[in-house]
């Protein structure tokens, strides 16, 4: 509790220190309070959220997200990233608050060369286009595609090695091979994990990107191997993005015996600037698990509105087969 | 002596209102003679963060000058709020976009200073202590 009202306390200078400018330290909205003297920088963002379907109602307080980053030496980057996560939720007229505060990211980088980087620590996964933007902030709309949420997990806590090679391409190698940091704020719990990308440039416009990789749930006792495809085309007012993933399941939950299995999904997305500030976002996405007979596909329709740079506002409306299952979803999010 | 004023407008009009070229710069300890535009890109969009085994140090003219208005459009290739959200990502992931600088002496004088720094100024400013690595022609 103490934690949290520190953090509170923390967030409120931040929100207040607009205009701060002492010698060394700077604040600009959105990108943090910069202060020169520890070649760090500290800043956040919050979000809220609201979700509507026939059965359900929720609004919640959904990230109250501090984060510390520098680099204080040539060769040496860390980032540290601790947030309140659903502190306040009202679901169906019931209220519940959560006081824990989780490590999103907690690592410690070191550059050889553009060529080779070793992250070691809890990072994000560096698998597909969204996952790597899942911030609420980031995102075109406030729901994931289920490609970034059921095949792989969404955090690994252990080193990563990435990196730019010559004719555009980059690759990410990851590996887990133990307990979590902040394991249970992930999508899957798990104890092991190997995977990895690589991804081309085509052009200053479009990217194609290809990724694989392995893990095991610790319970429910599972193993998933994953490939995955995407890619994205941007210019100014249009990007256009798809992926495609695929997992192999492998099921022990009777000793003794196990179930195979596949899972499949995949989306495109268009988005469009209707005016300044303004986009508008189609996306259709299709999953389907064999072992639990779950198939949906979902046509969003979304708006995101940015009156500024760091403030986004968005709402989108999904529609699926099962009508019950259609929902409205919204949130405002600030960097800070 | 009307056609000499003509001739001599005709220059100013072309050198003071278009200027040169915008040249890249480092300093002239960096052995490197030369960068393509997508180099120069990633290293300005910090997505590249060496050069010469130096960690690459981009500058920036402030927003509003028109020398920074033709790189983002003709190196970067993105327009402002297209840069806007793609400095959201990166803040978002711990790096900072580059440096901002309020005049060309100022960039010299910091290129000059910092090994693996890379500024841009018009190339009347150029002076024998930076090096050229790259040129956009204006």
């Amino acid at each position: 509790m103490r934690v949290g009202i520190s953090l509170l306390l923390l967030l409120s200078c931040f929100l207040f220190s607009f205009s701060l400018d002492l010698k060394g330290v700077s604040y600009k909205k959105g990108r943090g309070l910069r202060i020169e003297p520890l070649r760090s920088t500290v800043g956040g963002y919050i979000t809220t959220a609201y979700e509507k379907s026939e059965s359900y109602e929720e609004f919640s307080l959904d990230d109250i997200a501090l984060l510390i980053y520098g680099r204080p030496f040539n060769r040496v980057r860390y980032f540290l990233e601790f947030e309140l996560n659903e502190s306040y939720v009202v679901s169906n007229g019931k209220e519940r608050t959560k006081r824990k505060i989780d490590f999103e990211r907690l690592y410690l980088d070191l550059e050889q060369s553009d060529a080779l980087k070793i992250r070691v620590g809890r990072f994000i996964t560096p698998v597909g286009l969204w996952n790597p933007i899942h911030i609420n902030v980031l995102k075109w709309t406030t729901s994931d595609p289920l490609t970034a949420t059921e095949f792989f997990p969404k955090f690994t806590t252990g080193v990563q090695l990435f990196g730019e090679l010559p004719h555009d391409f980059s690759y990410s190698l990851f590996f887990q091979n133990n307990n979590g940091i902040s394991e249970n704020y992930n999508n899957f719990l798990i104890k092991k994990l190997v995977g990895g990308e690589v991804r081309k440039g085509l052009s200053d416009s479009a990217k194609i990107g290809l990724n694989g990789g392995w893990f095991e749930i610790k319970e429910p006792k599972e193993e998933l191997t994953f490939f995955g495809l995407n890619t994205i085309y941007r210019v100014p007012r249009i990007e256009l993005s798809g992926e495609l993933m695929y997992a192999i399941e492998k099921e022990k939950y009777v000793p003794g015996s196990t179930l195979w299995s596949y899972r499949l999904s995949y989306y495109l997305q268009g988005v469009y600037r209707v005016f300044r500030g303004n986009y508008a976002i189609l996306r259709y996405g299709h999953f389907k698990d064999k072992s639990d007979g779950r198939d949906y596909r979902i046509l969003t329709f979304g708006w995101n509105y940015r009156p500024v740079y760091y403030i986004a506002l968005k709402a989108e409306y999904q529609l699926r087969e099962k009508r019950e299952l259609s929902r409205f979803l919204a949130s405002f999010s600030w960097m800070f | 002596m009307v056609l000499a004023l003509g001739i001599l407008l005709a220059f100013w009009w072309t050198f003071a209102v278009w200027g040169g070229d915008i040249v890249f710069v480092v300093s002239k300890d960096v052995k490197v003679e030369n960068l393509s535009r997508k180099e120069l890109r990633k290293i300005l969009l910090r997505e590249k963060d060496f050069i010469d085994g130096h960690p690459a140090v981009p500058v920036n003219l402030p927003p509003d000058n028109p020398l920074r208005k033709e790189v983002e459009e003709k190196i970067l290739n993105m327009d402002e709020e297209e840069l806007q959200l793609f400095w959201n990502r990166k803040y978002l992931n711990g790096i900072d976009p580059p440096l901002v600088f309020a005049s060309q002496t100022a960039v010299k004088a910091f290129v000059k200073r910092i090994k693996g720094a890379i500024g841009y100024i018009d190339e009347s400013q150029l002076d024998k202590d930076l090096k050229v690595i790259f040129r956009l022609k204006r």
